[in-house]
Parts: structure tokens; C-alpha cells; sequence
């Protein structure tokens, strides 16, 4: 098995790859995170509202421009619900076509928030504290 | 008219963001403490007099430093909360520059400014003299626990949005 087929086998269940025409409707993905067979076809400006929120934004990716990041999103993919790493850009080989790809990092910000939370209540202490 | 819009909140740590919008959204009050990693998207339709506004809620995690927002996250914002506790000086004290930041940032953002936890405050006399030392008067004093302005926040950020976009 060569490098890159073990990398695209860990990869297969912590990605989802999304593909959606400037409109928003979305003509082919990959099921990595969730089935979403059922809404090709459908606008993803309608059925995300993350998405959709951000439609004029999007509107200015060309296949030059750097990729939007959005890190860190809490998110529900239908019946996967998760923190994923987002990133929104043009297609490479069809500038009218744009793609949408979520990593799922769950488990990582998971414990990012307990600690975070943790940091967060102890400057509160100290705060109250002081006063 | 209808129209969607893209709000963000913003704040310091534990200000209350993310109750703020669990009242207003879900009319809920999550009694235990949850930070916000990132950000999460929520939305509601607000109903005004003569317009209809979909508001697609961006609650971005609690930052001292707007400088440390991601930018991605602010782009395309048509209007933004700012949220303080009125228990915790820290989140006022560098008010006026935060917001001077955030005006560069999202120059043509509206903003409503939301002195959270009021329901804290032991009495009026209190109050007055906080919002005494606040250097930029907040729109409302809000409670997310009670519910207290909460609505109230939204529904003058979707007014003041609706009137620039008319006239425009």
C-alpha cells in the first residue's frame, strides 16, 4: 500500500469534500463526515445558513485568491455534529465551481475548550478577586 | 422587505455571548458556564413593523484582542454586538478602542453595544455608577438570565441595519 493511499484511508472518515456551483447549489461530494446524497442539488446558501451568510463573500474567490479559513467552526452536517476546520475555495479546474471542505477536529477542540475553560474561570477568580 | 444578514458578537470572555443568544434564540438560559471555541453559527428571523430580517448569528469566541479575531470570521458582517459584563471592569475598561478597532475593520457594520448581567446588580445607585465608569454608553442593559433587553438588542441592531440598507 503506497503513502498516499494510507494517507487518503486516515484522511477518508475525518474530511468531507463539498462541491457547489457559484449559485450555491451543490452538484457532488464525497461522504466522509455525513450522506449529504440527498441535497445534491440543492443550495447550500438555503440548507447552510453559515454558508449562505457568507454568499458575497464567496462570490469574490477566484482560483488566485487564498482560501477563506474558518477554524474552529461548532457545526451540525446533518446528523454529524463536531468542530471542523473549514475552508472555502475556488475550483481549481473550474473557476465557476466552488469547493467546501470541512476536516473534522473534534476531539482536539474538545479538550481546547476544557482548558480553555479552565484559564478563563481562574481569571475570573483573580479578577473578583482584586476587586 | 426581507432580507438575511450577517451579525457577529463579540466580547471578551465570559460576558455572556453565547447566553445571550441561547435566550434570544431558544429562549433558553444554559445555567452552566460552556466557552466558545471558534465559532457557532445560529439564526433567527426577526419581525419588524414593516420588514422581516434573517439574522444569521455568528458567536465568535470571546477575545481581549480584536486583532486576534480571525479575519475570515468579520468578513461580510453586516452588523456586530459588543458585549461587556457590567460585574468585570476588564471587559469595559479598553472599550472605546475596541470598538475604534472594529469600525476600521467593518466600516460599514452597525453596532449595538449590550452591558450584560444585570441582574447581578444589587441596586440602581450601582448600576448608574458603573455604567458611570463604562467610557461609551451601552443601547441596553441586558440579562440573559432574566431575558431583560435581550430582545431588545437584536431587534434595534435589525432597525438600524434595515434603515442603512433603504438607504443605500
Amino acid at each position: 500500500m503506497k503513502v498516499d493511499e494510507l494517507k487518503l484511508g486516515v484522511l477518508d472518515t475525518l474530511a468531507q469534500v463539498i462541491v457547489f456551483e457559484r449559485n450555491g447549489t451543490m452538484v457532488d461530494s464525497c461522504h466522509g463526515l455525513a450522506d449529504i446524497s440527498a441535497l445534491i442539488g440543492q443550495s447550500a446558501f438555503d440548507i447552510f445558513p453559515l454558508v449562505g451568510s457568507i454568499k458575497e463573500v464567496l462570490a469574490g474567490l477566484t482560483t488566485e485568491a487564498p482560501p477563506i479559513k474558518l477554524p474552529a467552526v461548532e457545526f451540525l452536517l446533518i446528523d454529524k455534529k463536531g468542530y471542523f476546520d473549514i475552508q472555502f475555495f475556488a475550483h481549481p479546474a473550474n473557476p465557476d465551481l466552488l469547493v467546501w471542505v470541512l476536516v473534522d477536529n473534534t476531539s482536539l477542540y474538545e479538550y481546547f475548550g476544557k482548558i480553555q475553560k479552565e484559564r478563563n474561570l481562574l481569571r475570573m477568580e483573580k479578577e473578583q478577586a482584586k476587586r | 422587505m426581507e432580507i438575511s444578514k450577517k451579525v457577529a458578537i463579540l466580547g471578551s470572555h465570559a460576558v455572556g455571548k453565547t447566553s445571550l443568544i441561547s435566550r434570544f434564540v431558544e429562549q433558553k438560559f444554559p445555567e452552566k458556564y460552556l466557552t466558545t471555541i471558534g465559532l457557532k453559527v445560529d439564526k433567527k428571523t426577526v419581525k419588524l413593523d414593516k420588514d422581516v430580517v434573517d439574522l444569521v448569528i455568528w458567536d465568535i469566541a470571546g477575545q481581549d484582542e480584536i486583532a486576534s479575531i480571525p479575519h475570515y470570521y468579520l468578513n461580510g458582517c453586516s452588523g456586530y454586538i459588543f458585549v461587556v459584563d457590567l460585574t468585570r471592569p476588564s471587559t469595559y475598561e479598553n472599550i472605546q478602542s475596541q470598538l475604534l478597532m472594529l469600525r476600521g475593520i467593518l466600516r460599514d457594520a452597525e453596532v449595538v453595544i449590550a452591558a450584560n448581567k444585570v441582574d447581578l446588580i444589587e441596586s440602581e445607585e450601582e448600576q448608574q455608577e458603573i455604567l458611570h465608569n463604562i467610557s461609551i454608553t451601552p443601547d441596553f442593559c441586558t440579562s440573559a438570565k432574566t431575558g431583560e433587553h435581550v430582545d431588545d438588542i437584536f431587534h434595534k441592531l435589525a432597525e438600524k441595519m434595515i434603515s442603512v440598507h433603504e438607504s443605500r
